[in-house]
C-alpha cells in the first residue's frame, strides 16, 4: 500500500500531509504544532493556565461534569467557532441518530451537545444548521426519543431530520477509494459550507469502535452494501477519505463501553469531549478513552483507524499529535 | 307543553361533525399515542363488537359500558345513533344522494320492506356463533367496516399522495426557505389488499343504494337490528296533528321506510331520528316530542319463528365449521401475534379485525392477514417483521384495541410480552457463509440477544433464546436481500389472557432486559 501513488487531497483541509506520511517537515503546520506544543508545556510549568495560546492544539480533551460547558471549552481550545463557521454559511452537524434510545443509553449524541455545537454555529453566523443522520430505526422514534429533536427545539434555522429517501442523495464517486469507489451520499452534506460532525464515542460489535468515521454510515443511503459487498473496515475508511468534516466534537459524556453500537451494555460516565479537526487523530484518541469491548483496544487493533491513516487521512500516532487537556 | 322540532339541517352538521371526529380520532391512532382522547370512542361506543367479543371470549370487555350506555339511550331516543352518529350511516347517505339523486325514484317504493328481517337473522348468527366461542361480527360490523375503509384505503392513499408530493414541491419549499417541509421526509404507509377488500364492500353497500334508500340500514345492518330491538320501546315519538292532509310526503322521503301507508304511524324500530318527514311536511303535522304517540300497533321484527330458527340453525354451523377449521390448527406455529395478544383461540374470538392496530402500528409491522391464520383467522393482525420491527418504545396496537383481543401493555411488560424467537439460517447469513463483518442484526437488536462465539475459530453469531423478544428487529433490518437471514418464528412466545408477563418470563428463566424509558 505504501508504494501506491496518493494524489494531493482535494479540500480546504491539511493541504500535502497526505505525501508527508508521518515525516517532520518545516510545514507550517509542524512549526506552529511544535510551537504550540511548548507553549502549552510552558503554561503548564509556570501555572498560568489563563495564557493566551500562541497556537492551537490537535485535539482539545476537556472534562467536566456540565457537558455543553466541555463543548465550548474543547472547541474554544482549538481556536474558537470562528475559525471553521464563517458567517453565512450553510452548517450540516452530523451526529448520531441511530437508535430510538433515550439518552441515558448511550446509542446517541447527547441532545445537549448536539444543541451546544448548532448554537456555537448560529452564534459565528451560520445561515442556517442542518442536523441530519440516516437512522437504523424509525426516523421519528428516534429523533423524538433521542431526546435531540426536542433539545434543539426553538433554536431559529436549525432544523432537524432524517434522510432515507432517494431524492435527499446524490451517487458521487470517491476518487481515493480502495473499495467502496462510488456511493450515495446526502445532498445537503455534500453541498455544506461547514460539515461538523459530532459522534458519540461507543462499542461497536464489527468495527470495534465507533466513533466519527464509523458514523460516515449515516450519511450514504445503502449502508447495507458496506456489510455484504464490501470489506467494512475498507469500506469505512474509503469513506473518510471522502467527506471532510471541518471540526469534530466526539461526545464521551456517557459512553456505551460494551454491547454497541445498539446497547443495553455498560455505560460509563466519562464526561469527556474531545474536539479536533483530523478524524483519525480523534478517533485514535477516543479507543484510548475506555476498555471498548471489554477488554480495550490499541489504536492498532481498530483496521478502519489503521486504513484511514495508511491512506493519508490523519494521523493516528497519539505521540505526535499535541494535545490539549483541561477540566471545565 | 312546546313541542321539539328537528330539522334535517343541524342533523347534517352533526353527521359531517361526527364524521370529522371519527376520522380525526382515528388519524391520532398512531406513535406516539395522546392519551386525552380516546382513540377507538367510536369501536367502543357499538354495542354490538363488544358483546359478541364478551361472549365469544368469555371475557369482561370494558367498552361494554359504552354499548350498554348507547342501548340504553336507544330506549329513550330511538336508533338516533344511526341517523346521526354511524359514519358508515353517513357515508351511505352522502353516496347514496350522490350516486342516485336525493328523492329520485328507486327500483322499489319506500316504504316496501324487503328483507328486513335478513338483519336480525345477521344477528342471530352473530351472537349463536359467540356463544359458540367463535367471532363473526367483524363481517359485517358498519363501524368496522367503516375503521378499515379509512384505515386501510383513505388514510395509506393520503400518506402516499403527501409522500410523492413532499419530493415533489422539495424544490419549491427549499427555494421559499421552508425547510422543515423541504426536509420531511414522509414515508409512505405500508398496506396489504384489504383497502381493496373494504373499497368493495363500500361500493356494493352503495349500490344496494339503486333499490331503496340506506338499504343497507335498513336490511342488512347487525347493529342496526340490535339498536332496533332496544329502540321498539322507545320513548321519544315522531307525533302527527289532526291537520296532516294525508298528502304522503312524509312516507316517501323517510329515510328507511319506517312510515307505511297510514301516514300518522310509524315503526319506531326502524326510524332513525333523522327528522326528514317533519322538515318535508308543509303543513307542520309532524313532531317529535316525548311521550307516547304514532307508533304502528306492533313495531315489526319481521322475523318469524321460523326464519329465526334457521339463522339460529346457521349461526351453529357457521360455527362449528370454524372450530373445526383445519388450517386453524397450524396457525399457532405459523402466525407472529402482536405483543400482548390473547391466547391464540381467545383472540381469534375477542379480535374483530377493525385495523386499528394496523393503523397504528408505526413501523408497519403490523398487516392484516387473508388466510394465512385459517378462515377463523381471516383479516387478523399478523406481525410482518421484514416489514418492520416491534418497536421497544411502543405500546399502540394493545392501547387502540377496542375489544381487549391485544392488551394494554406498559413499556416493561412489553418488554417481556415475548412475540417468538429469532432464528439464524446459517446459509443465508453472510457472516456463517461468507465470513464478511456484518454485525447488523446485532446492533438493531435492542435486547442484546446476539451472541458471539467461536465456531472452528471463527465469530459467528447466534441467538440467545432467553433474551430475545421477538421483535424483529433483526429481520427486519438483516441486509441480506430477499428473505431475511434471521427470522422470528413464534416458538417461545408468550401469551396471557390474565396476569403479568414480567412474572411468567421470569418463572420461564428469560432475562429479557428492559431498557427504561428513562
Amino acid at each position: 500500500m505504501d508504494m501506491v501513488y496518493l494524489p494531493p487531497r482535494p479540500g480546504r483541509l491539511c493541504p500535502g500531509r497526505a505525501r508527508m506520511k508521518g515525516k517532520k517537515s518545516m510545514h507550517r503546520r509542524n512549526v506552529l504544532k511544535s510551537m504550540g506544543a511548548g507553549t502549552v508545556a510552558w503554561v503548564v510549568a509556570h501555572g498560568a493556565p489563563s495564557l493566551v495560546f500562541a497556537a492551537t492544539p490537535d485535539l482539545a480533551v476537556i472534562k467536566g461534569a456540565d457537558p455543553a460547558k466541555n463543548v465550548r471549552a474543547a472547541v474554544d481550545a482549538l481556536g474558537g467557532i470562528g475559525r471553521f463557521v464563517s458567517k453565512g454559511d450553510k452548517v450540516v452537524v452530523k451526529p448520531n441518530l441511530g437508535f430510538g434510545n433515550a439518552p441515558i443509553h448511550a446509542t446517541t449524541t447527547d441532545p445537549t451537545v448536539v444543541r451546544t455545537v448548532c448554537e456555537m454555529a448560529l452564534g459565528a453566523g451560520a445561515k442556517r444548521v442542518m442536523v441530519l443522520d440516516n437512522p437504523c430505526h424509525k426516523p421519528e422514534i428516534v429523533l423524538d426519543i433521542s431526546g435531540v429533536k426536542a433539545t434543539l427545539s426553538g433554536l431559529d434555522d436549525t432544523f432537524v431530520y432524517t434522510v432515507r429517501k432517494d431524492e435527499g442523495f446524490r451517487k458521487v464517486e470517491i476518487p481515493r477509494a480502495i473499495s467502496l469507489k462510488r456511493s450515495e451520499v446526502a445532498l445537503d452534506l455534500l453541498e455544506a459550507d461547514t460539515l461538523i460532525a459530532v459522534p458519540v464515542a461507543k462499542s461497536h460489535g464489527s468495527a470495534k469502535v465507533s466513533f466519527t468515521m464509523k458514523g460516515w454510515m449515516g450519511v450514504v443511503q445503502n449502508r447495507r452494501a458496506w456489510h455484504v459487498w464490501y470489506d467494512l473496515h475498507q469500506a469505512v475508511a474509503d469513506m473518510a477519505t471522502f467527506i471532510k468534516p471541518k471540526l469534530i466534537v466526539l461526545d464521551a459524556t456517557r459512553a456505551l463501553v460494551t454491547e454497541g453500537p445498539g446497547g443495553p451494555g455498560k455505560v460509563e460516565p466519562l464526561r469527556t469531549i474531545v474536539a479536533g479537526v483530523d478524524q483519525v487523530a480523534v478517533d485514535a484518541y477516543g479507543v484510548t478513552m475506555a476498555p471498548w469491548g471489554g477488554s480495550g483496544y490499541r489504536v492498532e487493533d481498530i483496521p478502519h483507524i489503521v486504513r484511514a491513516a495508511e491512506m493519508g487521512v490523519g494521523n493516528m500516532h497519539l505521540d505526535r499529535l499535541t494535545i490539549h487537556r483541561a477540566s471545565a | 307543553m312546546k313541542r321539539l322540532r328537528i330539522w334535517a339541517t343541524p342533523r347534517r352538521i352533526a353527521q359531517a361533525l361526527l364524521l370529522a371526529l371519527f376520522v380525526y380520532l382515528l388519524s391520532l391512532a398512531r406513535w406516539p399515542l395522546s392519551e386525552a382522547l380516546l382513540t377507538n370512542a367510536f369501536l367502543s361506543l357499538d354495542p354490538l363488537l363488544s358483546l359478541q367479543a364478551a361472549v365469544a371470549g368469555r371475557t369482561w370487555v370494558p367498552a361494554l359500558v359504552y354499548g350498554i350506555v348507547l342501548l340504553g339511550t336507544t330506549v329513550l331516543l330511538g336508533r338516533f345513533f344511526c341517523g346521526w352518529m354511524c359514519p358508515m350511516g353517513t357515508l351511505i347517505e352522502w353516496s347514496d344522494d350522490l350516486v342516485f339523486g336525493h328523492g329520485k325514484r328507486r327500483e322499489r317504493k319506500n316504504h316496501e320492506r324487503i328483507g328486513r328481517g335478513v338483519k336480525y337473522g345477521i344477528l342471530v348468527v352473530i351472537l349463536i356463533a359467540a356463544i359458540f366461542g367463535e367471532g363473526l361480527a367483524y363481517l359485517v360490523d358498519p363501524i368496522c367496516w367503516a375503521t378499515r375503509l379509512f384505515a386501510y384505503v383513505v388514510w395509506p392513499v393520503a400518506g402516499t399522495l403527501a409522500a410523492s408530493s413532499s419530493s415533489l414541491f422539495r424544490p419549491v419549499f427549499e427555494s421559499l426557505g421552508w425547510m422543515n417541509l423541504a426536509r420531511a421526509e414522509i414515508t409512505p404507509p405500508v398496506f396489504g389488499p384489504f383497502g381493496v377488500v373494504a373499497l368493495l364492500f363500500f361500493v356494493g353497500v352503495v349500490a344496494l343504494g339503486r333499490w331503496q334508500r340506506r338499504f343497507w340500514c335498513r336490511s342488512l345492518c347487525p347493529l342496526g337490528a340490535l339498536l332496533a330491538l332496544a329502540a321498539r320501546y322507545t320513548w321519544f315519538h315522531r307525533k302527527v296533528a289532526a291537520h296532516c292532509t294525508a298528502e304522503g310526503k312524509c312516507s316517501r322521503v323517510c329515510e328507511t321506510g319506517a312510515i307505511g301507508e297510514d301516514y300518522s304511524r310509524y315503526d319506531p324500530a326502524e326510524c332513525i331520528q333523522c327528522g326528514s318527514c317533519a322538515k318535508s311536511c308543509h303543513t307542520g303535522a309532524v313532531t317529535f316530542a316525548p311521550g307516547m304517540g304514532g307508533a304502528a300497533k306492533e313495531p315489526r321484527v319481521d322475523l318469524s319463528r321460523r326464519a329465526a330458527t334457521f339463522w339460529m340453525a346457521g349461526g351453529a354451523v357457521a360455527a362449528t365449521w370454524l372450530v373445526r377449521d383445519p388450517m386453524r390448527l397450524t396457525t399457532g406455529d405459523e402466525l407472529l401475534r402482536p405483543p400482548g395478544a390473547l391466547p391464540e383461540s381467545d383472540f381469534l374470538a375477542t379480535c374483530v379485525r377493525c385495523g386499528q392496530c394496523v393503523k397504528a402500528c408505526p413501523t408497519h409491522m403490523l398487516q392484516s392477514t387473508a388466510l394465512a391464520g385459517g378462515v377463523a383467522g381471516f383479516m387478523s393482525p399478523t406481525a410482518r417483521m421484514r416489514l418492520g420491527p416491534c418497536d421497544q418504545n411502543c405500546t399502540a396496537c394493545g392501547a387502540v384495541c377496542p375489544t381487549g383481543a391485544i392488551r394494554v401493555l406498559d413499556l416493561v411488560e412489553k418488554t417481556y410480552a415475548k412475540i417468538g424467537n429469532a432464528v439464524i439460517e446459517p446459509g443465508r447469513c453472510v457472516v456463517w457463509e461468507q465470513g464478511r463483518v456484518c454485525l447488523v442484526c446485532d446492533e438493531n437488536c435492542p435486547y442484546g440477544a446476539i451472541d458471539w462465539k467461536e465456531v472452528e475459530g471463527e465469530r459467528r453469531p447466534m441467538v440467545n433464546e432467553n433474551k430475545c423478544n421477538g421483535c424483529g428487529a433483526c429481520e427486519h433490518a438483516c441486509p441480506v436481500d430477499g428473505r431475511s437471514a434471521i427470522r422470528v418464528y413464534p416458538a417461545g412466545q408468550i401469551r396471557l389472557a390474565v396476569g403479568s408477563y414480567a412474572e411468567e418470563a421470569g418463572l420461564r428463566g428469560l432475562i429479557l432486559e428492559s431498557r427504561s424509558p428513562e
